[in-house]
């Protein structure tokens, strides 16, 4: 049985009819030798957010007009930054970081080393550049713009500063580059925080990978990589472990295995569920089609109460609960879904 | 190391019910219920489209003497009703549609009404909030700017014929060419079958001239896979026509491509999603059927009327700039006469 992807990867291949793609003409090979990536480094952070930012939710219509000012600023500091990507009939989004032209973008955009890239800025004018490596274990990957120039940079974020509530912005490429559309700004909230994993409910569709996740001081904190089934499993590669091997990327290194394979061993027991947890449990983003999971009659905004009686209160927990039985066992999950509390038997498979 | 292990993870466990209270989505009822006063007044103006007894779209009231204008494709010929927010309903007559903007103004008998005051949806700028109003104290749905107005080029709605995916060329244009330019032909495609070549112009489509990028794909975009076209083609200043018999987008599955397949992840569609000649878009998640009731910015001052639920990140808005010249001409029992879009100046 083939077994669909339990995440959807955001690359666009041919957008549309006749994808408006700016072929590097004469691709006269330089002989240069690779370009020397000088990682950005981290700004201290000195400036304070307003008031509004840190409370735990806006309180009132001043708490949304203080958030709107401050991201009416971020928008227009920012956007110079993020540009759209377009590899063979492909396309994908990029924030740029150096300014000599470093682009970060996910390894799923990036794919292999040394292929044409057109890179085209919020103004619609483009650039010509070359892909060079990608870190396929966490899906990062780096472009490198090679017509000369001075570009517009954004600021390097720290990810483990970033917590579940923070207030984040996507900036891309929805659907690829389209004619006369600025960048397409989404405003949403950190849902999970994991150390590969980024999750927010700030909407992503293919065309957005690659693209940055800013914080609210306009840092880059994530590259947008992959959906799940609801509104609320937008996923992001978190800045820091890109940043622990973006010098070998930048040397064109491909690595950390095949595209699109989780990171986890096979054979161990398995669910098919990726969850965020929420105040009531911990809520279902996606179900792997044909995952005992799927079988069991699961689906996405469930929220799992109690695994086999014992409470869930955190998305970990589940995980633990999980890697605690072998495949074969017989669980009962006990799921809200809307009003409605369901007991359902569902037996652990094998991933 | 190994044995610092499990205190870390205890500590990580520990920081996630830290801050799990804060994890709050955006669109929550609590923020949702911010909204209200922001919505209040526009809801006054908000209606409650029935078609049959289906809650088909919202409409906005834009007479004292029963106007109302909504969302067209929705209404489908069936016997409309209006439920207005104090549960009052009425039985309501359509009047004059207009097919690109997908509007239709319908008529109650009432005399009392509070009509919608407009503004420039230009005053809200990307990233600014959004509430779109319901017939009801709280929002429908809220969300932030994502792209001001603008003009699609090329714009023209066709009715869909059955549906299915359009037919696919595989090729790329020049988009610093003043004209339809060819800038790459992808391989094992269509195009390339055709023998169509970098470089080459394309002048017309079924000897239908075209004069950009947006007006080639809008034609192209009626055909389906295994359509035959005609290009007239400028080789080297020879003009030469090339037939071409339209494929499947590499990875489409059953007709959806993939880019369908994502865009309809999470949330419920609107019927029609494209041919509208100005949009304003928004991230706010609405359902079809919330269609055509007002969206305002966070001064309550309405931007615009939702027009459609179009992918997994857009919703659009007919500007009220748009909109607010269309009312008179829709107080007639016809389609609205088409006049050309204005051009931003």
């Amino acid at each position: 049985m083939t077994r669909l992807p339990r995440v959807i990867f955001l690359f666009i291949t041919s957008v549309s009819v006749a994808s408006f793609i700016l072929l590097v003409s004469s691709a006269v090979a330089q002989d240069v030798k690779q370009p020397e990536f000088k990682a950005p480094e981290l700004k201290p952070l000195v400036d304070k957010l307003p008031a509004s930012f840190y409370k735990k939710t806006p309180e009132n219509v001043e708490d949304l007009k203080s958030i709107q000012d401050h991201v009416d600023k971020l928008v227009e500091k920012v956007t110079p930054s993020v540009v759209s990507v377009r590899i063979g009939a492909s396309s994908g989004s990029g924030v740029i970081v150096t300014k000599d032209g470093f682009v970060l973008t996910a390894g799923h955009v990036s794919g292999a080393p040394n292929r044409d890239v057109t890179v085209i800025f919020h103004t619609g004018k483009t650039a010509k550049g070359k892909t060079l490596g990608g870190n396929h274990g966490i899906d990062s990957g780096l472009i490198k713009i090679t017509t000369p120039g001075d570009y517009p940079v954004a600021d390097m974020g720290d990810s483990s500063e970033v917590k579940a509530g923070h207030w984040c912005m996507v900036i891309a490429h929805p659907g690829g580059y389209r004619q006369g559309r600025a960048p397409v700004v989404r405003l949403g909230r950190m849902l999970n925080t994991g150390a590969t994993t980024l999750t927010t409910d700030c909407a992503l569709v293919g065309g957005d990978s690659g693209g940055p996740l800013f914080d609210m001081h306009g840092r880059v904190i994530g590259i947008n990589s992959r959906i799940g089934q609801t509104m609320l499993a937008n996923m992001h590669v978190p800045v820091n472990p890109f940043r622990d091997s973006w010098e070998k990327i930048a040397k064109g290194d491909v690595f950390g295995g095949k595209l699109g394979t989780p990171a986890v061993k096979t054979g161990g027991p398995y669910l098919g569920v990726q969850t965020t947890p929420n105040v009531d449990g911990c809520v279902i983003l996606a179900v792997t089609p044909g995952s005992p999971a799927d079988k069991a009659g699961l689906k996405p905004n469930d929220v799992i109460r109690k695994f086999d009686g014992k409470e869930i209160t955190a998305a970990p927990e589940l995980s633990k609960f999980v890697q605690a039985r072998k495949a074969g066992d017989q669980v009962l999950i006990e799921v809200l879904r809307g009003d409605e509390k369901l007991s359902i038997k569902l037996e652990i498979g094998k991933r | 190391m190994k044995r610092l292990l499990p205190l870390f993870v205890v500590l990580f466990v520990l920081a996630l019910y830290v801050e799990q209270a804060r994890s709050q989505p955006t669109r929550s009822p609590q923020i949702i219920q911010l909204f209200r006063p922001v919505v209040a007044k526009s809801a006054k103006s908000t209606v409650r489209v029935l078609a049959g007894d289906k809650e088909a779209a919202l409409g906005v009231v834009i007479s004292k003497d029963g106007w109302i204008l909504t969302k067209y494709s929705e209404l489908k010929g069936n016997k409309l009703t209006v439920k207005f927010i104090d549960g009052k309903s009425l039985d309501a007559e359509l009047f004059g549609w207009d097919v690109p903007n997908d509007l239709a103004m319908v008529k109650v008998d009432a005399a009392d009404l509070t009509p919608i005051e407009w503004t420039d949806s230009t005053i809200s700028k990307a990233g600014h909030w959004v509430a779109s109003t319901g017939a009801g104290e709280d929002a429908v749905a809220i969300g932030v700017v994502s792209v001001p107005a603008r003009e699609i080029k090329g714009a023209k709605f066709t009715p869909p014929s059955g549906g299915g995916a359009s037919g696919y060329l595989g090729l790329a244009l020049d988009l610093d060419f003043a004209g339809v330019k060819i800038q790459e032909v992808f391989k094992d495609t269509p195009a390339q079958k055709a023998g169509l070549k970098a470089d080459d112009q394309i002048l017309a489509v079924n000897k239908e001239a075209v004069a950009g990028p947006e007006e080639f794909l809008a034609i192209l975009s009626k055909n389906k896979p295994g359509d035959e076209i005609k290009l007239t083609i400028n080789r080297d200043e020879k003009e030469q026509d090339f037939k071409v018999t339209l494929g499947t987008r590499p990875g489409n599955k059953g007709g959806k491509s993939r880019a369908d397949m994502q865009n309809s992840m999470g949330s419920k569609l609107s019927d029609r999603r494209a041919g509208f000649p100005v949009i304003l878009q928004h991230d706010s998640v609405i359902k079809p059927s919330d269609c055509g009731g007002p969206l305002v910015n966070l001064d309550g001052k309405v931007l615009g009327i939702n027009i459609s639920r179009a992918g997994r990140t857009e919703t659009y808005a007919i500007p009220s700039e748009v909109v607010r010249p269309l009312l008179e001409a829709l107080k007639t029992k016809k389609e609205a006469p088409k006049e050309p879009i204005k051009k931003k100046t």
